[in-house]
């Protein structure tokens, strides 16, 4: 049952799920859709996708913090999705998450270094000197200065806000970290010092990590691989260069294009309207509401993900791709 | 969010004084100095009706000539026994039951807590208390115990409440993301988390307790065996109108110190222990 | 044409026993028909500049200065039955929701607004709103929604709406964009161009996105912990920034690489607010930084750019300038 190859990184075959709470606009939302994903250890791989298209999903889902309808989650060897109660919980620090939010995700009545502490006095890592030892290496790793331990976190700035919860989850040194739109509540000079710090820790640290934004730019910087998502599903992903230099998906071609347009001060056309068709319907492609290149038969069936280019791990979903 | 905004939500500090402490200490004096002084017992009766204060008497004596010092020493610890008990048993039972709704909401145990909750404030409080204090009327406890089944509730609906609110911030997901149990959620997160909620609930029943207490017993509902501030008021109102006056204050200023000092310590407690407000 | 919105001076203290100076000595000038963009990052003072505007500073900061609007001298706080400043303003937030009711209708609350500006008939007043709605180009039958029916984009249009029904001269946006994804943050910016355009709105625009500003800002200014650096118009300012914290902010803006960046440029450091200096405030973080620079503040000056000011004793040089 153990998938033989690439067994230190992160597999997840065929993710499920189904939010049976009914969302905004009255629909039942798709949280994922038949979803695969391959993460090769020590590589990063970026998501990228709008709000509501399942990103932050997929991140509860492979760490198993929601209950999946179906699918297999295997992060270094070990079958996330067959692990319950304690095992799971013993299991959790060898996978961890930064969040969007950090003065959210820190608790307002912890310390920095009650919050960095927590992970290792749970897990029992060490005696209380080392502890104590391993938090100043690990405010050190992570940029802050010494004085900060005894603060709160809504005495700290927001890029140390982020500094702290990378500490804390890299605490446990795990092999896998998900970061969900960590940098985007932050202004741009801080994001870019968070970015650089998060690549210069993986090269140091060697983590697997999953990276979920919605800009381009910062996945571009960040990732090895990146994948598009859309309604919980991918519609393409490949290579960092591959996807960048040849975009294949319309949806792919459509958020560069936006990412590329922000830039230059030309009157926008209505190309990228309102998201307000989404096909619900199971079969037939889930952009075809929206897609320029739609015809009759991308509403009548499923695209199946094809190989572009095996080199650069190119796959994409849509029958009229351009190669 | 810019600095701007974000400074005119938090409060700016505020200096809270040891008012509340200082009171509940002098409270507290005052009834080691009566402790200390050789009083006659607070059951005596005796021929000095109405007596004024004399070194004998330092509060006079009542219509009966019992030593009224004595009487409202005694009543004072009653009051503050009532007010401990109820507070602890019938706080902790609140709490606990407030905290498996909230982290259970919308399951099971949810559900028959909070219909626990719902018949038990369906019942009108004197009327239950009455019918346990004569149900037990033989048993010293029976006030306390009324009271223990009927004050838990709102403690409970409040920290459920309040554990729904907080259950929801990311900094609970995080916590289970390192892989804490739900137990320990509760202890390291949740429950600090909820703390100003729990201070407050818990010197609302001491105070909701001890003011009980006091309605109870000068309706007459109270523990005969025993004497209470509401038995002294109830006896005052006869002479108050004759016009003596020293039975119906000596109850009512201790009740009022103690409930005063009470809800200030609550207050200042409050401040002290949010990180946001400074005083670490 | 004169200015519609003329601020002298203006310098603005929160209250409190650690009181900082949210803005010092800001002068500030707005036509009909001109948008200013408000750049600098999280607590540099631009919500503290949009709330003095509005009469909506917190009570208790100590202020200094003028703002006069139409020519007229506006109170800093609003009071009830005096005419203020919110007769002519209208702003709209980041967060579009929860400035709405939840629990009425968008075209009720649009509508209550043309009630209170003048008594017309029933008629009359879903004329108006039908016009309204078509000039923020949103399709009609949206009136009968209520706002979580509406996506974050149509929120802002309904704002956007209710700002114009009060027949506002000054928009003030808050970060209008922040929250929506890139295509949905075009649609609204190239919406507020055309509606500037239409209406001759004076618009101040605050954000810490760059990209946004430069698509519809005539003049762009810069703060850092509450003082202007730098005002240019935009052209100049995207070209040829000589402060080198807009050039440091500048570069740190998250762009599509023709390849992969090894590591992404940016300013070293942390904006703190209370560290008071007698110099520039920068100077701590500055890669310019002179000797004197921790000694004086330096004045906000022009050099050979008439229109182009800056507070720095050591600038960057103008392209084609040596040193």
């Amino acid at each position: 049952m153990k998938p033989a190859d690439n067994s230190n990184g992160v597999i997840a075959r065929g993710l499920m799920k189904l939010w049976s709470a009914r969302s905004k606009d009255g629909q039942a939302r798709v949280g994922l859709n038949n979803l695969d994903l391959e993460i090769p250890a020590g590589k990063t791989f970026g998501l990228v996708g709008e709000s509501g298209s399942g990103k932050s999903t997929l991140a509860l889902a492979l760490l198993q913090l929601i209950k999946l309808d179906a699918g297999e989650v295997w992060i270094e060897g070990q079958p996330i999705h067959q692990l319950r109660g304690k095992a799971l919980r013993q299991q959790r620090r060898h996978m961890q998450l930064i969040f969007q939010n950090p003065l959210a995700a820190l608790d307002p009545r912890h310390t920095v270094s009650s919050a960095i502490l927590e992970p290792l006095n749970l897990h029992n890592i060490g005696t209380d000197i080392l502890r104590r030892q391993q938090l100043q290496n690990l405010l050190e790793l992570v940029g802050l200065s010494r004085k900060l331990a005894d603060r709160y976190p809504h005495q700290l700035s927001g890029g140390q806000q982020q500094r702290v919860m990378i500490a804390r989850a890299l605490a446990c040194r795990p092999g896998f970290l998900i970061a969900d739109e960590p940098v985007s509540a932050l202004d741009a000079p801080i994001q870019a010092q968070i970015l650089n710090l998060l690549r210069e820790l993986q090269t140091e640290l060697g983590f697997t990590m999953l990276f979920i934004s919605h800009d381009l730019a910062v996945v571009q910087f960040i990732a090895d691989h990146i994948g598009v998502m859309y309604q919980g599903q991918l519609l393409e992903h490949a290579e960092n260069h591959a996807l960048f230099n040849n975009p294949c998906h319309p949806y792919t071609e459509s958020l560069l294009a936006a990412a590329g347009a922000e830039r230059q001060r030309s009157d926008y056309s209505s190309e990228y309207q309102d998201r307000q068709s989404v096909n619900d319907s199971s079969d037939g492609c889930s952009y075809v509401g929206t897609c320029l290149r739609a015809t009759k038969a991308c509403s009548q069936q499923q695209p199946k993900l094809t190989y572009i280019n095996k080199k650069a791990e190119h796959w994409v979903k849509c029958l009229h791709y351009e190669k | 969010m810019s600095f701007g905004l974000k400074s005119l939500m938090t409060r700016d500090k505020v200096p809270v004084p040891p008012l509340g402490g200082l009171i509940f200490i002098g409270f507290v004096i005052i009834l080691i100095i009566l402790a200390a002084y050789p009083l006659p017992d607070w059951q005596l009766v005796s021929s000095e009706q109405f007596a004024g204060i004399s070194q004998q008497h330092p509060l006079g004596t009542n219509a009966l000539g019992q030593d009224i010092a004595a009487r409202a020493e005694k009543a004072s610890w009653h009051s503050l026994r009532i007010g401990l008990i109820v507070t602890l048993c019938s706080g902790f039972l609140g709490m606990f039951m407030g905290l498996i709704a909230g982290w259970n909401a919308g399951r099971w145990p949810d559900g028959i807590i909070l219909w626990l909750t719902g018949t038990m404030e369906a019942i009108p409080f004197y009327l239950f208390v009455a019918a346990v204090a004569y149900a037990f009327r033989g048993l010293s406890g029976s006030m306390e115990l009324a009271m223990i089944v009927t004050f838990w509730t709102t403690m409970a609906r409040l920290i459920r409440a309040e554990v729904i609110r907080i259950k929801q911030r990311d900094f609970i997901l995080s916590a289970r993301t390192i892989g804490l149990s739900s137990f320990a959620i509760l202890r390291a997160h949740i429950l600090p988390n909820a703390l100003p909620v729990l201070l407050v609930q818990f010197s609302v029943i001491f105070i909701a307790a001890i003011k009980a207490e006091v309605i109870l017993s000068f309706l007459g509902l109270g523990n005969s065996s025993t004497i209470s501030w509401g038995l002294m008021i109830s006896e005052s109102t006869q002479e108050v109108i004759a016009g003596h006056y020293l039975n119906f204050f000596s109850a009512s200023v201790l009740l009022f110190i103690l409930i005063y000092s009470v809800s200030l310590i609550t207050d200042s407690l409050q401040t002290r222990t949010d990180p946001r407000q400074g005083v670490a | 044409m004169s200015a519609l919105i003329r601020i002298n001076d203006l310098s603005i203290r929160y209250p409190g026993k650690d009181a900082v100076s949210a803005l010092k000595h800001i002068n500030l000038k707005i036509k009909a028909g001109e948008t200013v963009g408000l750049v600098g990052e999280s607590g540099c003072g631009k919500t503290t500049l949009a709330l003095a505007i509005m009469g909506m500073l917190p009570t208790g900061c100590e202020y200094q200065g003028k703002i006069k609007i139409d020519g007229k001298l506006v109170d800093f706080y609003h009071r009830p039955g005096h005419s203020s400043s919110r007769d002519h303003c209208a702003m709209i937030f980041q967060n579009p929701q929860t400035a709405l009711n939840p629990v009425i209708t968008v075209g009720k609350q649009i509508t209550r607004i043309i009630q209170r500006q003048e008594n017309s008939g029933k008629q009359s007043r879903r004329e108006q709103l039908k016009t309204l709605l078509q000039m923020v180009e949103l399709p009609s039958q949206c009136d009968k929604l209520y706002p979580h029916e509406l996506s974050g984009g149509m929120q802002q249009r309904v704002l956007l709406a209710m700002a114009l029904a009060r027949k506002a001269k000054i928009l003030i946006a808050d970060e209008p964009t922040t929250a929506l994804d890139a295509s949905t943050r075009l649609q609204i910016l190239n919406l507020l161009n055309r509606l500037q355009k239409k209406q001759n709105l004076a618009i101040l625009l605050i954000s810490h996105d760059l990209s946004a500003i430069a698509r519809v800002c005539q003049q762009v200014l810069i703060l850092y912990q509450g003082r202007i650096i730098e005002q240019a118009p935009q052209e100049l300012i995207f070209k040829q920034p000589r402060h080198p914290y807009s050039a440091g902010l500048l570069a740190a803006i998250p762009k599509i690489h023709p390849q992969r960046p090894e590591k992404l440029l940016t300013l070293t450091g942390d904006v703190n607010l209370t560290s008071v200096t007698t110099g520039c405030a920068f100077a701590l973080r500055c890669p310019r930084e002179e000797l004197f620079c921790e000694q004086q503040i330096p004045p906000l000056n022009h050099a050979l750019e008439k229109n182009q000011l800056f507070a720095c004793f050591n600038p960057r040089p103008l392209p084609g300038e040596t040193k």
